[in-house]
């Protein structure tokens, strides 16, 4: 009797319980404030993410590597020349070839993960400012290894700004010394190979696996590619293009003593009498930066990027924010002659920073972190 | 009113067959002894434990433990859970796994699960029940424990606790962004694509509105069904069928999956927990039967305010103002699973009001990547860590520094807005109780 009596007890307490949830869950229907765009979003598809990845490997990342690889190949054949003979127009085209070569670094580093990052290519190409006394010390020992960290500040394109651009007369330079000849030559050598290296690693297994590692998970193509290049942003644009030499690093510390003679390109905008170049290589890094972001390749085709995985989650304001940040940067590079002066330059940059990690990261769910333990 | 509690009592105190509770001793034990080695084996106590310079400890002042103190405990972990599932020793395995378990869980606020709560609040009634008089090596060697029968409020105890474990889950649920957005899901499930069968589907906002509405329908009636014997096993294969699909969905969740399909085969009748035994050998049963009632007194008591408390926790966040998801003001302990997808940036500035200079904070210094992304969206974590650092540099100057924090959070597939007070020092102004500093969600 009284077992009876419990359980109808009970059973009225489950289905009270019942009546109140169905209740409050009336109620909400009614706070239709969520502040969350309409409700009609759509997701984007397997398909929309393998064209995506798809995209990003064969018409973004490969063609600039092959890029630089041409180019890079013309430098050699430049260098070449003027090794065989030195003269001032030879010396010309090699300095042109030099500045092209570097502008298409520029896009190839701005992709510095799997294979990039794997051959050390930032760190083994444009480290800077160099170490003159040490640049020297490797050329008159003729001992130079570099792909070591040893010869970091003496190597790549800053050591080449030093060599083809330093010295008030380039010609007489060469001509003085052959060991400068030879580490010229076997500089641009070991740049080129690693261009070559950097074209064969991408278009190998790494092309179909960069699509196959699907998803935005930790570790997956999509939250390598965003995560870190958003690091190469802030470490390599960021500070050492704009940060150092205007004496700033990181958007929230006090300024330091500016260093002018810190800038890309430096040896060359002293030569040359302006910055002009150095300022093209922060916007060419800009660029690939903001290729990268729309999908768009080579010939300057958009196809999908992040920016249609947005419009596909119906954040086209915050799309719409990021390309304005990115015209906001060109407008402050057109709009000056220098890389030192005020801070807006600099603030500019920063601000891609801000709206990726606040917006476009959690808004795909890309993470940057993952529990080593059970998440919930 | 007399009645009622005369009839409370009785069923608290109705002599029932221990069966179950054996069953579940085994089952539990042998699930935390796996899940123990587990976070032994995959090098977690390393990597949680012994590398982090800093903890988010959830009591101030909590002493942490040195390496060779964290692996004892892990090893002392393994051990009880051992013991329990053999049953020897039982009450005092339970005892020490339940408060080396609950300390491990206090020491850091990142790592914090609900079902490694929930574990703690099983294994502290595992204590008080007597799992262990039969088929257990206690029964063995102390042949006067022996007996097959309990009191009701043994088996009741895990029952209900479980129910609320569910029924809160499901209530917790019944919020605008589940239902009306399908949010978080939608935001998850699409970058599950690689999924095989399935994966090709989970983009389908459909999709997220399915699995939304059916997951808070799930967990808000469940537990119900689970109590009937005609509803029972149609149930548990829906807690099978939904704990394994959420377990290949979200692989992070880990070990949840498991303890819920496991502990809740304590619905099951006594008869059928019987049937499972008689695998095991046993010796032979003590004819006089009984069960101890020497706590008769205190127990109604103890399970009234323990529901009580158990009650409060996931409704308490009711008497504070604002957003719950964005305040996290009574967000823990109440039994919030997979409500929130909330990331963003935040910074810490350091300020020295002498020279009047400033630096951003390199997290990287202080916390693993681990912490960094926990602490950036949990205010009590942001001001727990400005403290720390005030206190670090107020060392180093010999004067208080300022702290600021600059942070933007995205919540729920919402654009980012400001999240922290950038104006506030948060190592002079920062209040808990207040958190004046939150700058609300505007929507």
């Amino acid at each position: 009797m009284i077992r009876g009596n419990t359980k109808n007890t009970f059973t009225l307490g489950v289905l009270s319980l019942m009546v109140l949830a169905v209740l409050s869950l009336s109620s909400c229907k009614e706070d239709d404030e969520t502040g969350i765009t309409d409700d009609n979003q759509n997701q984007p598809s397997a398909t929309d993410f393998n064209d995506l990845l798809t995209n990003q490997v064969n018409e973004v990342i490969i063609p600039t590597m092959v890029t630089y690889q041409s180019k890079m190949a013309s430098f050699t054949n430049a260098v070449n020349g003027f090794t065989t003979q030195i003269d001032s127009s030879n010396l010309q085209i090699t300095r042109n070839a030099f500045k092209e070569a570097y502008l298409a670094y520029q896009a190839a580093a701005v992709h510095n993960y799997y294979a990039t990052a794997n051959a050390g290519l930032v760190e083994n190409t444009n480290l800077y400012p160099i170490d003159p006394s040490m640049l020297n010390d490797f050329i008159s020992n003729r001992s130079y290894n570099f792909g070591t960290t040893a010869q970091m500040r003496a190597n790549g394109f800053p050591a080449l700004d030093y060599m083809l651009y330093q010295p008030t007369d380039g010609v007489a330079y060469f001509q003085a010394d052959g060991n400068r000849v030879d580490f010229l030559k076997a500089l641009v050598a070991s740049m080129k190979s690693k261009a070559d290296d950097l074209v064969a690693a991408w278009s190998g297994n790494l092309q179909t696996n960069f699509v196959s590692n699907g998803g935005t998970a930790l570790g997956s193509s999509i939250s390598v590619q965003l995560n870190d290049g958003l690091i190469y942003y802030e470490d390599h644009i960021r500070e050492s293009k704009v940060g150092f030499p205007i004496g700033k690093s990181g958007p929230n510390d006090s300024p330091f003593a500016a260093d002018p003679t810190k800038i890309e390109g430096y040896y060359q905008s002293v030569a040359e009498g302006n910055e002009g170049f150095t300022l093209q290589l922060l916007r060419a890094s800009i660029e690939e930066m903001e290729d990268l972001y729309l999908g768009k390749g080579n010939l300057q085709v958009d196809g999908i990027g992040y920016d249609d995985m947005l419009l596909i989650r119906n954040q086209a304001t915050v799309n719409q924010d990021i390309k304005n940040y990115f015209a906001a940067i060109y407008t402050e590079i057109n709009e000056r002659n220098s890389i030192n002066g005020n801070e807006e330059l600099y603030n500019s940059v920063q601000a891609l920073v801000t709206i990726y990690k606040s917006d476009l990261l959690p808004l795909l769910n890309v993470q940057d972190a993952d529990g080593l333990n059970d998440g919930d | 009113m007399q009645s009622l509690t005369v009839k409370f009592k009785e069923l608290c105190f109705r002599q029932v067959s221990s069966a179950p509770l054996v069953v579940f001793r085994i089952l539990f034990g042998a699930l935390l002894f796996y899940s123990t080695v587990r976070t032994i084996y995959k090098g977690w106590v390393h990597e949680l434990y012994v590398l982090p310079t800093y903890h988010f400890t959830f009591i101030k002042d909590l002493p942490l433990p040195s390496e060779n103190t964290i692996y004892a405990i892990f090893g002392l972990l393994a051990l009880s859970s051992l013991f329990m599932i053999f049953g020897l020793f039982y009450r005092i395995s339970a005892t020490v796994f339940f408060l080396l378990f609950t300390y491990v869980e206090l020491i850091d606020k990142t790592y914090y699960l609900n079902h490694y709560y929930l574990v703690s609040t099983l294994v502290f009634w595992m204590i008080l029940v007597p799992a262990h008089r039969s088929y257990s090596l206690d029964s063995l060697i102390f042949p006067k424990i022996k007996t097959t029968i309990c009191a009701n409020w043994c088996i009741l105890i895990f029952k209900v606790q479980l129910s609320m474990v569910y029924f809160f889950a499901g209530l917790a649920k019944v919020n605008a962004d589940w239902l009306l957005q399908a949010q978080p899901l939608a935001t998850w499930l699409p970058g599950r694509y690689t999924l095989p069968v399935i994966g090709k589907w989970l983009y389908l906002k459909e999709v997220a509105f399915l699995f939304s509405w059916l997951g808070c329908l799930y967990d808000l009636f469940i537990w119900a069904f689970l109590w009937f014997k005609r509803t029972r096993p149609l149930a548990y294969f829906f807690v099978l069928v939904f704990h394994i699909l959420t377990g290949i969905l979200f692989p992070r969740i880990g070990m949840f999956p498991y303890i819920m399909i496991v502990s809740t085969v304590i619905f099951f009748s006594a008869d059928w927990h019987q049937k499972l035994l008689h695998f095991l050998p046993n010796n032979s049963l003590n004819e006089n039967d009984r069960s101890s009632k020497k706590n008769a007194l205190l127990v109604p008591y103890l399970l009234t305010a323990y529901f009580l408390v158990q009650l409060y926790l996931p409704l308490r966040h009711l008497q504070y103002p604002g957003n719950l998801f964005w305040n996290e003001n009574g967000y823990r302990f109440s039994w919030r699973v997979m409500l929130m997808e909330k990331n963003g940036f935040t910074n810490f500035i350091l300020k020295d009001p002498k020279q009047n200079t400033q630096k951003q904070v390199n997290l990287d210094n202080y916390l693993t990547p681990f912490q960094q992304q926990q602490l950036r969206s949990q205010p009590d974590m942001i001001l727990q860590f400005a403290q720390h650092i005030g206190q670090l540099k107020e060392k180093q100057l010999g004067y208080a520094p300022e702290i600021y924090v600059e942070s933007r959070i995205s919540l729920n597939g919402r654009r980012s807005q400001v999240f922290i007070d950038e104006s506030i020092d948060l190592y002079d102004k920062g209040d808990l109780n207040s958190k004046n500093w939150l700058i609300p969600l505007t929507k």
